[in-house]
């Protein structure tokens, strides 16, 4: 991702269909050796994280226990670790699932019309799809774990933002 | 207003709508919140569309969703009909992060639960969609605005309509002494 968007004119594909389709894998695998070959290319941190799998590690991912404590516990270990280690080496990535969920009208044989989730308890009970991640750069990972064990229940603690 | 900020206000909406009897539906929060935010001045930050069934928030439904991932809320099934949201594990925890925004607005919430909170989905609809072309439309007579909410609702009746645009005249004018 880092790559491609350094790489791809306004960091994002075209969207004329003729560029588009001009843009093929072999286009991109070549920028990618050829950045990596090249030690004067501004592409070339982002090519070797690809070529020699230096790629951004998982640091820490959502917790349902740390969410209990703060609702944005995976943002919190982002911000602190951006300033203990800098935002260069960190990377913040997260979705949760968008629309309503699973409750629709269902008619039942005998004509009547119930919720789903009434008659399903499977539906009722269907979790949210919500994923959080705090990657970190290779170079300083074990630092960064080490530094995550000792200061976590210390970091994801909700700060009162009002008094 | 942060997320978590809106989401304080949102949770404390849904314990002033049962207070009040609410079935605190999604319906019954969608419309509430539309109230809160384009009469009440409160800056809850969506987007309201005039939907099928009044006005409705993308916005909205994809934060309670966020919410429920949280535990800021929960859904309850109460068969035979669909769910009633809950304060959650969490809400606690939001709430006090901001005392200052929820004392600022407690006002204008509990006004709205106590206008609203014992409506139906399908008056809420009326109601709602009524401040809707009140607040948006260029129609400025009672009368006008019940046809224009029956032109774009046919399936309410110009006489509910009427009745709607009325209720929120009035809902309008006693705001004021809260709004100022």
């Amino acid at each position: 991702m880092d790559f491609l968007k350094a790489y791809l004119p306004g960091q994002a594909f075209a969207t004329d269909v003729d560029s588009h389709l001009r843009m093929t894998d072999h286009e991109v695998l070549s920028a990618i050796l050829e950045a990596d070959r090249n030690p004067d290319s501004p592409l070339h941190r982002e090519a070797q994280r690809i070529t020699r799998r230096e790629h951004f590690r998982c640091l820490y991912e959502r917790n349902p226990e740390d969410v209990q404590v703060n609702p944005e516990a995976g943002k919190a270990v982002f911000g602190a670790a951006a300033v203990e280690f800098g935002k260069e080496n960190l990377r913040y990535d997260q979705y949760t699932q968008k629309g309503g969920g699973s409750d629709f009208p269902v008619l039942t044989d005998d004509d009547r019309i119930c919720s789903s989730i009434a008659l399903s308890t499977v539906l009722a009970n269907v979790p949210v799809v919500a994923i959080e991640y705090v990657f970190v750069d290779p170079s300083v990972r074990a630092r960064a774990e080490k530094w995550l064990k000792s200061h976590r229940s210390d970091i994801i603690r909700p700060v009162r933002r009002e008094e | 207003m942060e997320r978590l900020q809106r989401d304080a206000l949102l949770v404390t909406l849904i314990e002033h709508l049962q207070q009040q009897g609410s079935w605190c539906g999604e319906t019954h929060i969608q419309k509430t919140a539309y109230f809160l935010q384009d009469l009440m001045a409160v800056p809850l930050g969506f987007d309201f569309i005039l939907y099928k069934h009044g006005p409705y928030s993308f916005d909205l439904t994809s934060e309670l969703t966020q919410m429920r991932a949280d535990g800021i809320v929960s859904l309850l099934p109460q068969p035979p009909y669909g769910a009633s949201y809950r304060p959650g594990r969490t809400s606690e925890v939001v709430k006090n992060l901001y005392p200052k925004t929820i004392q600022k607005y407690t006002r204008q919430i509990n006004f709205i639960a106590q206008r609203l909170g014992a409506g139906n989905v399908a008056s809420l609809e009326r109601l709602a969609t009524a401040l809707f072309v009140t607040l948006r439309g260029k129609e400025a007579g009672v009368k006008a605005r019940a046809q224009r909410i029956s032109q774009l609702k046919p399936h309410i009746p110009v006489g509910e309509a009427l009745d709607a645009v009325q209720r929120v005249d009035g809902i309008r004018h006693d705001s004021q002494a809260i709004l100022g």
